[in-house]
């Protein structure tokens, strides 16, 4: 085998690992698809088949079942206030961790180590617990008592991400811009 | 940047992320520690047990079952997590058509809610008529289509599959930004020495990539722990709890069996195992820090 012949079968390789890794990556997500035209008398009897006629009867059910808009609604609603007030709060913090200055400097590190925690916190360990102090803060069933424990369990990850970039960004633009203002 | 370093700048922009994080992380955990001492059903009020909690939960099969399975668990899909995603990401380092869309597919099952891959895996190990089963029946491998899930054995793998398979994606993504700061001069003056395609990637790559396989390993042993949904979705714990994880026999003795004492002592001891983890983490990237500066 001379070396051109080499650097094709490799590439050739390449190209085949990459294909088998996207279709193991979409492979799930295809078969709901084809599953979800499938009577459950198909998917039990006759599994890897396809469906023997398109039917939207599952589509069907399922919108007559369920209140989608009422559900978007509300995961629409939550995603929107407890992204934003996660962003907005973390920010700040991270902001005053990298670039406030403090006459004790081992406060910041400890605060960045503090917010840190929680990277490591299963939540579902404190389902209890947070039912327990929504039901004594009065928020419980409300949507309150539901963004404000999603809100503190993206603090630690966005803390991590936003002050790890702060930290690389240049103060010079910051300052440059601060000298721009008519204070 | 003193000038802005007021004591009331600092207040406004620190209280609310700390009062959050304080009252719905931090607080919680203290809660669980203080009922992890008590006997408590949910009505009246909790009865101090001392440790015995504790003691139960290491004579009791169950628990031992949870945390031999998630202990297997975590062994297989570290396996398949820090070799696959390393594999991973040194392919789509490279540039060539459609990377983008590789990266972005095989990045997309992160984004989906873990309960609903549970579901949608749920028919592809179902035993009886789960897809990997009937491609392997009716290729005539029969003795190879083993009980994934629902049986004794397997489920925990199948678990360890499901779970590198959704976060893969993740995790060569840190990878990937890992391997994107080896500056490019390192390469080629091996490339000068001589040095072939494995002895770069065992001796540069590897090395050079350190700090990144350190925060990739400490996520893939934290988010271990925070397996419950994909448990709850494959098998239900089931049957008679074999494939339980910690978590998911936590939550079946708070919310089920309504054990709330022995429940939190099942999950201070989750938290302390994970926590361990992580602080080895956030000191080896602390003093990496210091070491800059």
């Amino acid at each position: 085998m001379n070396n051109s012949e080499k650097r094709n079968l490799k590439t050739l390789l390449f190209y085949l690992v990459i294909i088998v890794i996207t279709i193991v990556a979409l492979i799930p997500f295809l078969w709901s698809i084809v599953l979800s035209f499938k009577t459950n008398n198909e998917i039990v009897n006759n599994p890897i088949a396809l469906p023997s006629k398109i039917s939207f009867a599952n589509y069907k059910r399922a919108l007559q079942t369920l209140d989608l808009v009422k559900m978007y609604g509300n995961s629409i609603f939550l995603v929107i206030i407890s992204t934003f007030f996660s962003l907005a709060l973390t920010f700040m913090s991270s902001f005053a961790i990298t670039r406030m200055s403090y006459r004790n400097k081992s406060i910041p590190d400890s605060l960045y180590l503090y917010l840190l925690l929680g990277l490591a916190v299963p939540v579902y360990v404190l389902l209890f617990p947070i039912y327990r102090i929504d039901s004594s803060l009065g928020i419980l069933g409300s949507y309150v008592g539901l963004i404000l424990p999603y809100i503190a369990v993206n603090i630690s990850f966005d803390t991590l991400l936003f002050v790890g970039f702060l930290r690389s960004f240049p103060t010079e633009l910051e300052e440059a811009a601060v000298m721009q203002l008519p204070l | 940047m003193r000038w802005l370093s007021t004591k009331k700048s600092k207040l406004i922009f620190l209280l609310p992320t700390l009062a959050v994080y304080t009252v719905f992380m931090i607080v919680p955990i203290f809660i669980a520690v203080y009922y992890s001492f008590t006997e408590y059903s949910g009505l009246g009020k909790a009865k101090f047990i001392g440790l015995n909690n504790y003691t139960a939960m290491f004579h009791n099969k169950l628990f031992m079952v949870a945390l031999k399975n998630t202990m297997i668990v975590l062994g297989c899909s570290f396996i398949i997590l820090l070799v696959g995603s390393f594999i991973i990401a040194l392919l789509l380092d490279k540039g060539f058509k459609g990377n983008s869309f590789v990266k972005a597919v095989v990045f997309s099952p992160y984004v989906i809610a873990p309960i609903i891959i549970g579901v949608i895996w749920g028919y592809i190990l179902n035993p009886k008529f789960g897809l990997v089963n009937s491609v392997l029946r009716s290729m005539g491998l029969d003795g190879l289509a083993i009980e994934w899930i629902g049986g004794k054995t397997w489920s925990p793998v199948s678990i360890a599959i499901v779970f590198a398979w959704q976060v893969l994606g993740f995790h060569a993504t840190i990878f990937l930004s890992g391997l994107k700061t080896i500056p490019t001069d390192v390469y080629e003056a091996s490339a000068i020495d001589g040095v072939n395609g494995f002895q770069k990637i065992f001796f540069i790559t590897i090395p050079m990539l350190k700090e990144t396989i350190i925060i990739n390993v400490v996520l893939i042993i934290t988010g271990v722990f925070k397996i419950y949904e994909l448990v709850y979705q494959l098998t239900g714990g089931g049957p008679s709890h074999l494939s339980e994880v910690l978590v998911s026999y936590m939550y079946f003795t708070v919310f089920t069996s309504r054990r709330y004492g022995y429940g939190m002592a099942i999950a201070v001891i989750v938290l302390i195992l994970s926590v361990v983890a992580s602080f080895s983490y956030i000191r080896i990237s602390s003093r990496k820090n210091q070491k800059e500066d």
